[in-house]
């Protein structure tokens, strides 16, 4: 999401810069973060655009005060966009004040970008933030934040997420399957048979990667997936041992293969 | 006088019976209705109140016989009467009705055919036969022996009646009119017609002559009635028929659902048997007071379907709702209590104390109208438990029978009138619900923002955010802010500040927040309507939220009066901030530099003259210029104005203006926003007069032009 984020980014800058070069006496590349912050006060919104443009470019920590300032001022919707996405360009923990401020933005529109810039800038206090997003009215922004707190391995955020998955928020399936402790991996592995198969099976191959997790959690795993006996259990196993090195001979391989031999093909 | 030409009395029409048949053409005789015939003549007056006097003992009498309802059947239609007291059927008789029957005395009148049919209330036996002559059958009344029945047209141009007088079941005399004629009483051997919307006459039955007229013109004059041996008459009002020639009509003021007269409007073409009338109506027994009309216990029953509401003569309050198993096809104001009669055929005797059954009598027939004389039944005691009004308000408030929604909506305004603080927390329930019908639930939230007590139900409401995973939607925060306002309560303060910052607040409560934030005057609210005016005056995409925006640039002015002028002019001037809601801000700074009017004191006004001294009291001025004064002033332009609204640019939903205006009522200035509609609106704005106020120096006035 994040190198997205930069290309688009970047896209943009190119287009700019090109554009507004030959009205400007100055270049994006030339200006420094004070003149690049003088436009944000001018009338124009091209003005403006450039401003918040040329200090995404200029890529500098200084640059996440006078754009939340300018933020804070009021923008037009597609320059607050702009604005956001230059906070999350610039990855600044710093921006974590006025972006947790813009999660409680009117337009669900502002709030996704908000969740994404955070994915990147990843400021302290993101995760109980965005743990707050999952309870977003709109479905975009509750995905948004579970993948975010995925992304930002936001453990603590865990008992949000699997009440966010029971609500139907599909992305917090996987972000638990990567976060879950052990003792919280039965809770996930009680969903089988109470939800589609399909839904889980992402996160049950996560579990079943997941080295941090011990070896008898995993087997145990293993052993609930030979009790349902299905095609798609089957594959889901084949999908796992061929994900291990070829050279991996741990019980946990052993396991899955004898079970899927057990599975009729 | 009357424009009442061809106005005939026909005496003697026996003559033409033929088989207990009358045809009412060709029936020659003396005068009735008779166009020199004097109204308001106050001894014609006082003579038929003396009758009525002397005649009271044996009206009351003749109301307390056999009690006896005659109802009608659906398919196949039967006319039935049932002695109540016993319980058994008196008679029956397949019918072709036309108009719902009457009990007219001793005698049960219906239109069917081209004939009105006369049988005796006892035996169903047909004592008399009158042809239609292509006439309605508008209504019948009698006591004992003696009655009358009123053919019409109805109302309008061309209008055209028959009377026909009845004495022991048959055809006496009739009488002609080119008035349309209402519903008739019956007493002391006289008939009381109500003719030409203003109209009544009494006619001695004997002779059938009219030996008084009264034209009322406090009222429309549609049905006449008889309780107790007086004689009440009106339309939407009822007034006692007296020596007074200017009687007063008693009304249940407010608004009924489906709008039902409190005596029938009887110019309108007369109910089917199975008419919606029977099922929605007003029912009150009318008493003489002081030698006025009045309500029989200050109260009146509202009978919609299935429910039954008690109301006080206030219209403004309840005294119980009883519901019914059916809905109500007869309903009628008893010695015992209240009668209804529902369309299984059960006949409920209601409390008129407390709604409780005192009695049921199970008919056993699907009726589709009843009717009863039956001052006469006893009536038992009441049984069954008798809830908190409040809870039987509560009950019909959520009922979901989908016929029921205006009655849901007045059961809601009733609600509201009670002072019990848990009532507060029922409307916040109902005003929050989505399944709730809208209008129901529009109602609530109406009343809601009235309320002056339940403050902890107000802010344990206020303190709730919406949260999708805890299934928790917001609030009504709207009406919960004017709410905290009419309660005087601050404590409210902080939570709408939350819920002006919450996303999930819905677009159209911000302005109520602001306004109400702005009335409590509370600093702290100062900097987050900053915060909020600055991050939103750009956006231009959520609609309603400019709404919110200027409620709280007025706010915010009103809070920190000239400290404001810095984030004023900063709205006004940013060159990305849409043209209205600059102008707005512009216009927040004109009102910040009109000064405000010193409230004048007693010494101001006080003025020694001759021969007496003024106080503030006789100073006919108003205080100040109300926006609700020039909107007043104003609403003879409201098409120009409305028209304003399409500015060569764009058309817009709303144009606020803006007015500086002397204490003589001179227009100093006049601003609006937008800007584009100030040259369309200034001008009428200053075409009008204003008063000269008792203000002491300018003051500025905010009206809003909408669609």
């Amino acid at each position: 999401m994040l190198s997205r984020s930069i290309t688009r980014m970047l896209a943009i800058l190119a287009i700019s810069v090109l554009s507004h070069g030959v009205s400007s006496s100055l270049s994006a590349q030339e200006m420094t973060v004070a003149q690049a912050t003088q436009l944000l006060s001018a009338s124009s919104p091209d003005e403006v655009r450039m401003g918040i443009e040329t200090l995404g470019l200029l890529g500098s920590p200084q640059a996440v005060a006078p754009l939340s300032a300018r933020i804070r001022q009021g923008l037009p919707p597609d320059l607050l966009g702009a604005a956001i996405d230059t906070l999350g360009v610039l990855g600044r923990a710093e921006a974590g004040p006025i972006l947790f401020e813009l999660l409680a933005h009117r337009r669900p529109e502002i709030r996704l970008r908000t969740v994404q810039a955070i994915s990147t800038c990843a400021p302290r206090g993101a995760d109980r933030a965005l743990a707050s997003s999952l309870s977003d009215s709109s479905p975009a922004v509750r995905a948004a934040a579970a993948e975010t707190l995925a992304t930002l391995r936001a453990t603590s955020a865990v008992p949000e997420l699997f009440l966010a998955f029971e609500h139907d928020v599909l992305q917090a399936g996987p972000a638990l399957a990567a976060l879950a402790r052990a003792e919280e991996v039965p809770r996930i592995v009680g969903y089988l048979g109470r939800m589609p198969f399909a839904t889980l099976r992402p996160m049950l191959l996560t579990l079943l990667q997941r080295t941090d997790l011990a070896a008898r959690i995993r087997m145990d795993l293993v052993g609930r997936l030979g009790e349902l006996a299905t095609a798609e259990v089957r594959a889901l196993l084949s999908e796992f041992i061929e994900s291990l090195p070829s050279n991996d001979n741990s019980p946990l391989r052993r396991a899955a293969e004898e079970t899927m031999n057990r599975i009729a093909g | 006088m009357r424009n009442n030409r061809m106005a005939t009395m026909h005496r003697g029409c026996a003559k033409f019976l033929v088989s207990g048949a009358i045809a009412l053409t060709g029936c020659g005789g003396a005068m009735a209705f008779g166009e020199t015939f004097p109204d308001n003549r106050e001894d014609h007056l006082a003579l038929v109140a003396q009758r009525l006097d002397a005649g009271r003992e044996a009206s009351l009498r003749a109301h307390h016989e056999q009690p006896i309802l005659v109802a009608v059947t659906s398919a196949p239609m039967r006319l039935i009467a049932h002695d109540l007291e016993r319980g058994t059927m008196l008679w029956e008789t397949p019918v072709e009705l036309r108009t719902v029957p009457y009990v007219a005395g001793h005698s049960v009148v219906t239109h069917e055919g081209n004939e009105v049919v006369i049988r005796s209330l006892t035996t169903g036996r047909v004592t008399g036969r009158v042809g239609d002559r292509s006439l309605n059958l508008v209504g019948a009344a009698g006591e004992g022996e003696r009655g009358v029945v009123v053919l019409s047209t109805g109302g309008g141009v061309s209008a055209f009646s028959v009377v026909v007088g009845l004495s022991g079941g048959a055809p006496t005399f009739q009488a002609e009119m080119q008035q349309p004629i209402g519903a008739p009483a019956v007493s002391a051997d006289m008939g009381f017609v109500p003719w030409g919307h203003q109209n009544i006459s009494a006619i001695d039955l004997g002779s059938g002559g009219e030996i008084a007229r009264l034209r009322a013109t406090q009222g429309v004059v549609a049905s006449a009635v008889v309780e107790g041996g007086h004689i009440f008459f009106g339309q939407d009002g009822a007034a006692l028929l007296s020596t007074n020639t200017a009687p007063a009509f008693v009304t249940i003021p407010g608004e009924m659902p489906g709008n039902p007269a409190l005596l029938r409007n009887a110019y309108q073409p007369p109910p089917g048997p199975n008419s919606a009338q029977s099922r929605v109506r007003l029912v009150t027994r009318l008493t003489a007071r002081e030698g006025a009309a009045a309500f029989e216990g200050d109260a009146a029953y509202l009978v919609y379907y299935r429910l039954v509401i008690a109301l006080n003569a206030d219209g403004q309050s309840a005294r119980w709702i009883a519901q019914l198993p059916r809905d109500a096809v007869g309903a009628d104001v008893i010695d015992g209590g209240l009668l209804i009669t529902d369309e299984s055929g059960a006949v409920h005797l209601l409390s008129t104390a407390d709604g409780r059954e005192s009695r049921v009598v199970q008919l056993g027939s699907g009726l589709i109208y009843a009717t009863a004389e039956a001052d006469a039944l006893s009536a038992g005691t009441p049984s069954g438990e008798v809830l908190p009004l409040r809870d039987q308000l509560l009950s019909a408030a959520q009922n979901t029978d989908a016929r029921l929604v205006p009655l849901r909506e007045l059961a809601v305004r009733l609600l509201a009138a009670l002072p019990e603080a848990e009532v507060t927390g029922n409307l916040i329930a109902i005003c929050e619900e989505p399944a709730t019908t809208a209008s129901v639930r529009r109602e609530a939230c109406r009343v809601l923002a009235l309320r002056r007590a339940g403050n902890a139900d107000v802010l344990q409401a206020l303190e709730r955010h919406a949260s999708f995973l805890r299934g928790i939607h917001a609030p009504p925060v709207g009406p919960l802010a004017e709410a905290s306002l009419a309660m005087n309560e601050r404590r409210a303060v902080p939570l709408l500040l939350s819920h002006l910052r919450d996303p999930e607040t819905s677009a159209a409560d911000l302005a109520s927040i602001a306004r109400v934030l702005g009335a409590f005057g509370e600093l702290s609210a100062a900097e987050p309507l900053a915060d909020f005016i600055r991050l939103y005056r750009a956006e231009t995409i959520e609609a309603g939220l400019n709404e919110g925006l200027l409620a709280s640039l007025t706010a915010y002015r009103t809070l920190l009066g000239p400290t404001s002028r810095e984030l004023l002019e900063e709205t006004a001037t940013d060159a990305l901030t849409p043209v209205a809601i600059r102008d707005a801000a512009r216009a927040e700074i004109v009102a910040l530099d009109a000064p405000a009017s010193e409230p004048p004191t007693t010494s101001d006004v006080t003025t020694e003259t001759a021969d007496m001294t003024l106080t503030e009291a006789d100073d006919p001025r108003p205080e100040t210029l109300t926006p609700l004064l020039v909107n007043q002033i104003l609403d003879d332009a409201r098409p120009q104005l409305e028209a304003c609204l399409r500015t060569p640019r764009r058309v817009v939903d709303m144009v606020r203006v803006v007015m500086v205006v002397g204490p003589e009522g001179n227009v100093l200035m006049v601003t609006t926003t937008p800007t584009e509609a100030q040259a369309c609106v200034e001008p009428i704005v200053r075409a009008h007069t204003y008063p000269a106020t008792r203000a002491r120096g300018r003051q500025s006035v905010t009206v809003e032009v909408r669609r």
